[in-house]
């Protein structure tokens, strides 16, 4: 490891129990050529500094656990590769959630958030177990399966600019989950998610961003989600378009 | 009996680094917002046209030379370059947003929706073009 060339980290600590406000610590790292920046972490935390504090899981772009500013992007982690950057990398919790502690964010209000659109199928009547399974054409999948892979990493939130304004805006993640679960032909809630998604801090508070695309690790495309529901809702509230579930 | 726990001592939340004109992506949004301005300004002259064409000849000729007049050039050139950032701008979301199943009407295609969005543009533009030159009124 000694030999391996050193790459400066400016982490951003915040320890309540001592600090007033986050503050910028430095640490010098050997990094190995195939690193990933959550390699650089967990070699701090193990080597150099026990106290650093950060979320990670699965290392391999699934579980969306170990997402941070990594020089001033919203990034999982584990998918940036540290030869991808210059010799000073500089790495921030997620922007726009409170800090717990160092690198960890407090998603709480994220997790609300995403519960607030009721991401699960929605049926007015149950179909008896005896009668089989829901059927789905593929065309009816494919309506939705792009929403469906959104790992609530919650980079999108980060990236929002409305969101840095206004944190009552339920955001592009669940925006997306509802949207998801709309245009999943099994489903009939699309009433009960009405109110949410058309609210004041719903899809009319986005303003066209499209940050959250862009920043998404998956190719999930919240904003096309956000926006499509625009039209949608628009349409249902003029009752052009019927509103699934309602009575 | 239970008490419930203190709420968890947090730092409050940072703004994105680079927010609002340093990364260039929040830039390039900033300014499409600021358009709405440029907009605005552009939808007064143009009713200024309307109201000139609605009044007659001699006032629809003297409106095309005010947009022609020098104070007119300078006012007139950043709300059509504005506008057409606007323009361009927009269709990276806007193209999404009909791209959805309408009751029994199938998504259009992307393709499709692009052509139409700078096809609608091209063409509005060459119509006021065609007007304000005078070839057509």
């Amino acid at each position: 490891m000694s030999e391996s060339p050193k790459v400066i980290f400016e982490v951003l600590r915040f320890r309540p129990e001592q600090d007033e406000q986050p503050i910028w610590q430095t640490y010098e790292v050997p990094c190995m050529p195939d690193w990933v920046v959550l390699d650089a972490l967990n070699y701090i935390k193990d080597e150099i500094d026990p106290t650093l504090s950060h979320r990670w899981s699965c290392r391999m772009g699934v579980c969306g656990s170990c997402g941070m500013m990594v020089n001033g992007l919203p990034k999982l982690t584990c998918n940036v590769f540290v030869r991808d950057y210059s010799e000073t990398i500089r790495v921030a919790p997620l922007a726009n959630f409170p800090i717990v502690r160092d690198l960890v964010v407090e998603l709480e209000s994220f997790m609300s958030k995403l519960k607030s659109v009721k991401p699960w199928i929605i049926r007015k009547i149950e179909k008896d177990l005896d009668t089989g399974e829901y059927l789905q054409a593929p065309e009816e999948l494919d309506r939705f399966k792009q929403f469906s892979m959104c790992i609530n990493c919650a980079l999108c939130y980060a990236a929002c600019p409305v969101l840095a304004h206004d944190e009552n805006f339920i955001g592009p993640a669940a925006i997306a989950l509802g949207f998801r679960y709309n245009q999943d032909s099994r489903d009939q809630g699309e009433a009960e998610r009405f109110e949410i998604l058309n609210s004041h801090d719903g899809v009319w508070a986005c303003s066209y961003a499209n940050e959250c695309s862009e920043v998404c690790p998956k190719h999930v495309d919240p904003a096309a989600a956000v926006n499509r529901s625009k039209l949608l809702g628009a349409l249902q509230w003029m009752r052009i378009l019927p509103l699934r579930g309602a009575e | 009996m239970t008490t419930q726990a203190p709420p968890t001592p947090t730092a409050p939340a940072r703004v994105p680094d680079g927010w609002w004109l340093e990364h260039p992506r929040y830039r390039n949004y900033v300014f499409f917002a600021a358009t709405g301005v440029v907009l605005s300004a552009a939808c007064v002259v143009l009713l200024f046209g309307v109201h000139a064409l609605a009044t007659g000849h001699a006032a629809w000729q003297a409106y095309l030379a005010n947009l022609g007049s020098v104070p007119g050039q300078i006012l007139c050139w950043p709300l059509l370059l504005g506008t057409l950032f606007f323009a361009v701008r927009w269709l990276r979301v806007g193209v999404k947003i009909p791209q959805v199943p309408l009751g029994p009407l199938p998504a259009p295609p992307a393709a499709a929706l692009w052509a139409a969005h700078f096809g609608g543009l091209l063409a509005l533009s060459a119509l006021l073009l065609l007007i304000l030159s005078g070839v057509i009124l």
